[in-house]
């Protein structure tokens, strides 16, 4: 955890009069997992949209290894190595899952060429338990699948960085802990992780610190159990300060 | 928790032991067929000029520009979600710019068709930064106003015709019989390079993010898809092949005039084509084009109940059959002939065919 992979600093936008995103600023080292908590509306896809460059930010910047990729749209951030889930799948429905995945691989981070992103693709489908699922089209998996799908393409693009937007929401509890056990084997492998999620107790599982949003504001940032525990936290979910 | 020394650093994570990796299978069971059936076909379409009677020559020819201006629309509408009903743009201006080339300017005719396929290419990637600022139905009208643009234009110059048009007669060095021959080769070439060269950038990694793009071009995106320079290449494509149609209809036709050549009916009649044929098929808008060809060769004289029956008939297998006639096909044989695809082979079983509905 030594220099921090992504670097986000005082990253602001707003949509009409509405400031959706705040002065967030955090850090990503490589092997580290950021978890991301929050109310409906806090901004949190926001934040992730303006880091995976699909969004302009209003102001603040977004370093990625050293580089300022702050004006690099989404496709180039790809490249570099940003990789991101969508909350709501966006498959590409009239592909293979199988091909769906390949696209990740084909013009991703590695822009990877032949055999080598056949393995990459095989490799995210079976990472992301879609194995015997490769030849069906897209547009017919339900939706369960269709998160593993956005998991798996996200995967495949080989990322430094990658972006989960609430993919453990609709599990299973032995589900939810096979997606633990990914997220922690991915952080082994030296990847930085930014993870919003609702599902509270396979972040306390997983991640390193924890950042919390409402109204588009980071409330508290640390440690995590200091962070479930602020008061700030409480107040945003409860609308008051527990006794 | 991080009993997890070894870094792999691939993140999509090789399966353990997979040293060849997995296999990927791209052409269907028994696909050479297609080939042999394809190859054949080319083969005794090459031969008609020696055996067909003139009528029949020109006959022909036509039928091969339709099928060169139905599978560049389906390229572009099946393949890259681009729905135009401008392209007449390109075909107009393929016949103008031959002319010019061939006429006023005194080169081969045949080389002059080849060079006017390329200058509609550049035309066609130009006009991509304006059109391209617009989305789905928008681009559809857009494209139209540029082939009325360019036709306003075509008809100032006086030169090419103005608005009463003109005839082509650099072919006139040829014997009649010798012209319609040699068109008609020139015509199967072009057909034939259009449907293999787009066969193969369909197959390509373009292909892959061209069909990726269609589907969901922000999902694309934020896979490292370039949508827009891949949607280009497309356009690019389209304009060449509309360009060779357009110059080899004048070459057929011999006579040009702005108002029928940047005509939208070419539009509809494309339409009409890959709809009847098969949206988003390579063979597709082949049938469709020799559908179309045999009810305008054998009712076209009957007017206006023709163009009544023909859109009826377009409804009618909208309504019916929304994958037109490959679709049947293949829903009844279960057989993709030209798959553009990627099958993984280890999980074949559960596959129950490869691109599209």
């Amino acid at each position: 955890m030594s220099e921090s992979l992504l670097s986000v600093a005082n990253l602001r936008k707003s949509f009409g009069a509405l400031l959706v995103v705040d002065d967030v600023t955090f850090d990503v080292a490589g092997g580290e997992v950021l978890g991301v908590m929050g109310p409906n509306g806090a901004g949190k896809t926001t934040m992730l949209n303006l880091v995976s460059g699909a969004l302009a930010p209003d102001g603040g910047r977004v370093v990625l290894a050293g580089k300022d990729v702050t004006r690099v749209g989404v496709v180039g951030r790809c490249r570099r190595g940003i990789g991101r889930t969508h909350q709501v799948p966006r498959p590409f429905e009239r592909m293979s899952v199988f091909e769906n995945i390949l696209v990740g691989a084909t013009n991703g981070g590695g822009t990877h060429r032949g055999r080598e992103r056949y393995r990459l693709a095989n490799g995210a489908i079976e990472r992301a338990g879609l194995s015997g699922k490769a030849n069906r089209l897209a547009g017919s998996l339900p939706l369960l699948d269709r998160k593993r799908l956005e998991l798996a393409r996200a995967l495949a693009t080989a990322p430094e960085i990658l972006l989960l937007d609430e993919i453990a929401g609709g599990l299973t509890e032995p589900e939810v802990q096979k997606l633990v056990e990914l997220v922690l084997e991915l952080r082994a492998s030296g990847l930085g992780i930014v993870w919003i999620e609702h599902v509270v107790h396979a972040l306390m599982a997983t991640v390193d610190r924890l950042m919390a949003l409402t109204y588009g504001r980071v409330i508290a940032q640390g440690d995590p159990q200091e962070v479930m525990e602020s008061e700030e936290l409480q107040h945003a979910y409860l609308g008051t300060v527990a006794p | 928790m991080s009993a997890h020394a070894a870094a792999t650093p691939d993140p999509a994570g090789a399966p353990a032991g997979s040293g060849s990796g997995p296999r990927v299978r791209r052409s269907a069971r028994f696909g050479w067929i297609s080939f042999v059936i394809f190859a054949v076909v080319v083969a005794l379409m090459a031969l008609v000029p020696v055996t067909e009677s003139v009528g029949n020559i020109n006959n022909l020819t036509q039928l091969l520009i339709l099928i060169v201006m139905g599978v560049t629309w389906n390229l572009l509408a099946g393949y890259a979600g681009l729905v135009s009903i401008g392209l007449q743009a390109f075909i107009g201006l393929g016949g103008y710019i031959l002319l010019d080339l061939a006429d006023n300017n005194a080169v081969q005719p045949f080389v002059a068709l080849a060079l006017t396929a390329l200058l509609c290419g550049v035309v066609a990637l130009v006009s991509s930064f304006v059109v391209f600022r617009l989305r789905g139905g928008y681009f559809a009208i857009g494209t139209w106003v540029v082939a009325e643009v360019f036709s306003l234009i075509t008809q100032q110059i006086n030169s090419l015709g103005g608005g009463s048009g003109t005839s082509l007669d650099a072919l006139s060095y040829l014997e009649p019989i010798t012209r319609l021959k040699d068109v008609y080769w020139a015509a199967l070439i072009c057909a034939v390079i259009t449907l293999v060269g787009v066969y193969w950038l369909l197959r390509s990694r373009t292909g892959l993010a061209l069909t990726a793009t269609r589907d969901d071009e922000d999902g694309a995106r934020s896979l490292g898809v370039r949508s827009t320079l891949t949607r280009r290449i497309a356009y690019t494509v389209a304009g060449i092949g509309c360009g060779a149609a357009g110059g080899l209809l004048l070459m057929s036709n011999l006579d040009i005039v702005p108002s029928s050549a940047y005509s939208v009916n070419l539009s509809a009649y494309m339409i009409f084509i890959v709809l009847i044929g098969g949206l988003g098929t390579i063979e597709g808008p082949v049938i469709g084009a020799v559908v179309f060809w045999y009810i305008q060769l054998e009712f076209a004289s009957d007017g206006a109940y023709y163009l009544i029956a023909l859109g009826a008939l377009a409804v009618l297998m909208t309504l019916v059959l929304p994958g037109g006639i490959a679709g049947l096909i293949r829903r009844v044989t279960h057989v993709d002939p030209f798959p553009v695809g990627y099958t993984l082979a280890s999980e074949e079983p559960t596959s129950g065919g490869a691109e599209g509905p």
